[in-house]
């Protein structure tokens, strides 16, 4: 193994360690010599890993070194399993794994894709909902200045507030009598010839 | 000072401002400032029989104001001892109870604030009527001011002004639009300086129109009991109801994303909670009903017995059931002359509780506020030039218009059934 990853903590299978790191999880089933005195053995360690597989992105088998040369390591290969190969002094990788994508994995990446469609989705809706405004927002400015353009100075306008007889005496007169046109324009009631609007 | 700079100068000091709102009666002198009193607009009929009504030694034939709940009792039937005589902007000619509510209110509200200064002749009282109250109206109030005089002498001149009239003035706008819609229906009004009166338009939809498509929508979602509770129907529709940019596509959004317009109301006081997730695109309808009931999504609300707004007449007004609110002001400015037009659509001015929606930040792409959906309306029908506002203080626009125009008439402008403005001298 290249690298050096966590003892993970839940491993439940005997003579099977799992080691966790950088996002990968890897199973290593060690046949121990003492085990070598059971008849099959070795076949038991081959197929007890290969259930490993799908449960854990690596699987290897370990093999004492007097027993490796029964195992034709390119079989070990073409399932995926990696084989290590250990003596009192040495620890040797002879066969690398294959990298295997667990089914709950699986399941997040589609979840995940669903997920990015959703927000794509969503941020389109967003967009075009800001398009419109700014659509919008440009015909509206369109139509002023069609209407500026189209505008003609006019006579001053009477409904200023000029007249003292109906400025707001009092202190602190409240805001809408303040610098409302329509003083002007009430105070002349009755004083001008009237034109109703009908 | 002059005779008339003096009467001007009393005018202007004792100007007094009445609103008689469907919920609210807003009512006190300019000396009150920017907000009046404000009381419920109703009055209780106590039981002659009561122990409330037998203790005093002057028991009241009418309560109104503060002391109205003291007299409240469980057993009483409340439908016909506790009156709102303006419930739906207007009062029947002979509804005796009601016009009698009025008196006492009225009185009521000016006698708060008569002043203890001997030379305190009366005040100049301003109050507002709905664009469209048949003459009667005005006349019954004038009468009504009058009873009170010979009681007492309270009121020097009356005059009666058109809620949109009083709304323009206090938004400081000559020329405009003002649309009003309250409980019970809706009025738009051109003004030029003057109300244009034959171009006023009145629709018989409002903020009642939009509860009972709101209850429709909680049967359907099994809070049945809850949609026969109207307070808390009204809550629910203030709370959750949004209106639509466009409907069909604010519907097809939150039919595909329902988490994202999902809302909950939770009934104050109660475990009770009601949620729209869904369901949520219903949210929509409430708010587009106001404006355009004639989408093809309510007539499934319709076949289910639930009202159709219909033309209904008052008076000589024609009350207009399903126009929708672009058609209206397009018809109503479209009365005016050809040289008005252009600077009526560039003022509307949207007032009345009807209007209050405000949209989530979040839902901003498929929601809007009244103001712009006027626009979006008047685009639609081909209007571009518009600009369309929300009155500011919309609870205290129309008395804010009675103080002011009291405050500016000349004295000796006198009453006139053809123009239906002036002082009416009751104090000589």
């Amino acid at each position: 193994m290249q690298d050096a990853g966590t003892l993970s903590k839940n491993h439940s299978e005997s003579n099977c360690l799992i080691f966790s790191g950088t996002g990968v999880l890897s199973a290593v089933r060690v046949l121990r010599e003492e085990e070598l005195s059971t008849r099959n053995s070795v076949l038991k360690a081959v197929l007890s890993s290969a259930t490993l597989i799908n449960r854990v992105n690596q699987v290897y088998l370990a093999l004492p070194r007097l027993v490796s040369s029964t195992i034709e390591s390119n079989i070990i290969e073409e399932y995926g399993i990696g084989l290590i190969v250990y003596d009192q002094k040495n620890v040797e990788e002879v066969v690398a794994p294959r990298y295997f994508q667990t089914a709950s994995q699986h399941t997040i990446v589609a979840s995940e894709n669903e997920d990015s469609h959703r927000v794509l989705v969503e941020e389109i809706d967003t967009l075009r909902g800001r398009l419109r405004s700014l659509e919008e927002a440009v015909e509206s400015l369109r139509s002023e200045v069609e209407y500026l353009r189209s505008w003609k100075p006019q006579a001053p306008r009477e409904e200023t507030v000029t007249s003292s007889s109906v400025s707001p005496r009092f202190e602190g007169a409240p805001s809408f009598l303040r610098d409302n046109p329509w003083i002007e324009v009430l105070s002349r009631r009755g004083r001008e010839g009237e034109r109703l609007v009908s | 000072m002059g005779n008339e700079a003096r009467r001007s100068s009393y005018k202007q000091e004792y100007t007094f401002g009445m609103d008689y709102g469907t919920g609210d009666f807003k009512y006190g002198p300019i000396s009150c400032g920017e907000k009046p009193e404000i009381i419920e607009n109703r009055g209780y009929f106590p039981d002659r029989e009561s122990i409330m009504y037998t203790t005093f030694e002057n028991p009241r034939e009418i309560i109104v104001g503060r002391d109205v709940p003291l007299y409240l009792q469980a057993s009483d039937d409340l439908s016909t001892r506790l009156v709102y005589p303006m419930k739906n902007g207007v009062i029947g000619k002979n509804d005796l109870q009601a016009w009698s509510v009025v008196r006492e209110i009225s009185k009521y509200g000016i006698e708060t604030f008569k002043p203890a200064d001997s030379d305190f002749q009366g005040f100049y009282l301003v109050s507002s009527l709905s664009s469209v109250s048949p003459r009667y109206m005005y006349e019954k109030l004038f009468e009504t001011y009058g009873e009170i005089n010979r009681e007492q002498k309270l009121i020097k001149a009356a005059t009666v002004i058109q809620q949109p009239l009083a709304v323009a003035i206090a938004h400081k706008t000559t020329t405009c639009v003002v649309i009003e819609s309250g409980h019970g229906n809706t009025q738009i009004c051109p003004i030029s300086r003057y109300p244009v009166r034959n171009a006023i338009v009145a629709i018989n939809r409002g903020g009642g129109d939009s509860n009972a498509l709101t209850a429709e929508i909680l049967k359907d979602q099994g809070y049945g009991d809850l949609a026969r509770e109207e307070a808390i129907v009204r809550k629910v529709k203030e709370s959750i109801g949004l209106v639509p940019i466009d409907l069909e596509k604010a519907v097809a959004s939150a039919k595909r994303n329902p988490k994202k317009f999902r809302a909950r109301f939770k009934v104050p006081g109660t475990r009770v909670s009601i949620e729209f997730e869904d369901n949520s695109w219903t949210r929509f309808l409430i708010g587009e009903y106001v404006f355009n009931p004639n989408h093809e999504l309510f007539q499934s609300y319709f076949s289910r017995g639930m009202g159709r707004p219909k033309d209904v007449k008052v008076g000589d007004t024609t009350f207009k059931g399903t126009l929708d609110f672009g058609d209206a002001v397009v018809e109503a400015v479209e009365r005016c002359p050809i040289e008005l037009q252009p600077h009526l659509y560039r003022q509307i001015l949207l007032s009345g509780g009807n209007f209050s929606w405000k949209p989530p930040e979040q839902l901003k792409d498929v929601a809007t506020d009244s103001a712009n959906k006027m626009r979006i309306l008047l685009r639609k029908k081909g209007v571009t030039n518009v600009k369309s506002l929300m009155t500011e203080s919309p609870q205290f626009s129309v008395w804010r218009g009675c103080i002011i125009y009291g405050y500016a008439v000349p004295e000796d402008y006198e009453w006139s059934w053809d123009r239906m403005e002036g002082w009416n001298m009751l104090g000589d």
